[in-house]
């Protein structure tokens, strides 16, 4: 069997067009139902957040309750987030990596570390009236925000670097909403950060991830 | 001048390796995700795999996979086993 040199360059063409599209298919692979996961997770916690104490209004037990229930909202959502995330990372990914669960263990890990400082916190925090505890969860709410998108960039220095410019992205968004709109920062939040998540994820399904 | 390969040098096998070549150290990719990305059927995929592996001359160039798994497992290529596809590129 031989080869002439135009077949040969046929070939090292079809290698070289192959591997491309092999590194985008498993640097997009499974991640645009991930950031839309997650951008529904904003958007559903945001809305909640924001419009918690509209709903409780009048109760004799508002402030409590308010606290008590977007706390467990934010809980569950996050926690439901990452064993959906998981489990779509096993079944949607396009190649199974040695270190696939060391990845996952590292998201429970940095959810429990911003709960626990969050927690340890609140002992020693002061708040006096309304406006400084809506700007003390608000100022929370961004720390809980922007932990993971830090993750996404140190993430993407190693992996992918397009999550570089996600994280760096979002990070920018939900600091323009604590320093611009600090009143509707979980409305900011749930259509800016969420809607930009999922938007992400919708891009990266129809445009990036085509060969 | 090398030698060649037939059985790595034809076409959808180069880039089946190709494709393996690009995967991160110690990576696996899925058999349908494999199967989409050369645009062949499974039958198709699965008899260059079992080639690969050593059907026809008995020389591995692939980690060997059970038949019955084929259709949901991963394949993966040894450090060694990319050395050698590199090499081959080299014809």
């Amino acid at each position: 069997m031989n080869i002439g040199p135009e077949e040969a360059k046929e070939m090292l063409q079809g290698v070289d067009d192959v591997t491309s599209r092999t590194k985008k298919m498993i640097a997009f692979g499974g991640g645009d139902v991930l950031f839309i996961i997650w951008g529904i997770i904003w958007f559903i916690g945001g809305l909640g957040t924001h419009f918690m104490p509209v709903l409780m209004a009048g109760h004799p037990q508002a402030n409590l309750l308010i606290g008590v229930l977007t706390g467990s909202l934010w809980m569950v959502l996050v926690a439901a987030g990452i064993i959906v995330s998981y489990r779509v990372g096993r079944s949607g990914s396009p190649t199974r990596s040695p270190w696939g669960k060391s990845i996952g263990l590292m998201w429970w890990f940095l959810y429990l570390f911003v709960n626990l400082w969050i927690g340890l916190l609140m002992p020693f925090v002061k708040i006096q009236g309304q406006q400084e505890s809506h700007m003390f969860w608000t100022h929370m709410g961004a720390i809980a925000a922007t932990v993971p998108m830090f993750a996404y960039v140190v993430f993407g220095l190693f992996v992918d670097r397009y999550m570089v410019w996600i994280g760096l992205g979002m990070t920018a968004l939900m600091m323009l909403g604590v320093y611009l709109f600090e009143p509707y920062f979980y409305l900011w939040m749930a259509f800016v950060g969420g809607g930009g998540l999922a938007a992400t994820g919708l891009l990266i399904r129809n445009k990036w991830k085509q060969p | 001048m090398r030698k060649i390969d037939e059985i790595i040098h034809q076409p959808i096998r180069l880039q089946l390796m190709a494709a393996l070549v690009a995967l991160r150290p110690g990576e696996q990719m899925e058999f349908v995700w494999l199967r989409d990305l050369l645009a062949v059927t499974d039958g198709n995929l699965g008899a260059h795999l079992a080639k690969l592996e050593g059907a026809e001359d008995g020389r591995n160039r692939l980690p060997r996979l059970s038949a019955s798994a084929k259709s949901g497992c991963c394949i993966g290529l040894s450090a060694t086993q990319e050395k050698e596809f590199a090499g081959a590129l080299l014809y």
